[in-house]
């Protein structure tokens, strides 16, 4: 799969959730190629932004879209990886909030 | 009458085969000590995959230098702006990828980084000074190169 490919089917899904891919093509297109990095590698599109534990059981809750995605884009406007952001944010390129780790730090590798 | 004495047969040689083996694989089991550990064939491949580079392991271990070191992921897209960063204001640094060390190299390393981070993100960056930052902050980063005269 190409990573523009994985834009266009990321980018339906988030859209049906009510969110955008982030207005910056580049990073988008360098976050995918990253998520099929990741896919290549362990197996699962692992968030690029967080180490895996190669075993997906122990990282499902950060396979993309993560279980913080959600709370993340409530609060900041876009999700951990400033891949995904809120409607109000979706034609702003420069966008790229500070975004806290939410997850458990004793949960990761 | 004679099918049941052939199913009976049957039976009788299966329990027997099976007894034998079992007792020679308690046998096997024995020889390599009271108490076997299963490792699963993936955890066993991993162990035997290259590392990264032993050298900035080291330094990753033992976090001495006279550059700032940048723990990293190759994926991150926080890393590669804190590079590109790092690399337009002409600062020396060295990075270590976490994620091209595997097994217990990257346990280590990531015990480093939660010596000074503990939520284990990244990047983290560590500067001679003993300044540490975590994740992709201009600001700071601008900062803490003027503190130790690292801008170009």
């Amino acid at each position: 799969m190409t990573p523009e490919k994985l834009l266009e089917i990321l980018g339906k899904s988030a859209a049906a959730k009510g969110y955008y891919l982030h207005a910056n093509r580049e990073h988008c297109l360098a976050t995918a190629e990253s998520l099929l990095a990741n896919k290549e590698r362990y197996g699962y599109m692992c968030c690029p932004c967080r180490l895996a534990c190669e075993d997906s059981r122990t990282d499902r809750d950060i396979i993309c879209p993560c279980e913080y995605r959600d709370a993340d884009i409530a609060e900041y406007g876009a999700c951990y990886c400033s891949f995904y952001v809120s409607e109000e944010h979706k034609d702003d390129s420069l966008f790229f909030p500070e975004v806290e780790e939410r997850r458990d730090p004793d949960r990761g590798a | 009458m004679s099918n049941i004495f052939y199913i009976v047969a049957a039976l009788a040689i299966i329990a027997v085969v099976s007894a034998f083996f079992l007792k020679s694989k308690r046998k096997e089991s024995s020889n390599h000590g009271a108490v076997e550990t299963w490792i699963p064939k993936e955890t066993a491949k991993k162990k035997n995959e290259p590392q990264g580079d032993p050298a900035l392991y080291e330094l990753g271990i033992n976090h001495s230098s006279s550059k700032p070191i940048m723990y990293a992921l190759t994926t991150c897209q926080h890393c590669r702006n804190t590079r590109r960063y790092l690399d337009e204001a002409g600062a020396e640094y060295t990075c270590v990828y976490i994620d091209e060390f595997s097994g217990d190299q990257r346990a280590e390393l990531m015990d480093v980084v939660r010596t000074y981070n503990p939520r284990g993100t990244f990047p983290t960056i560590l500067f001679p000074n003993g300044k540490v930052i975590v994740g992709y902050r201009r600001q700071l980063l601008e900062e803490a190169l003027n503190d130790t005269g690292k801008t170009a």
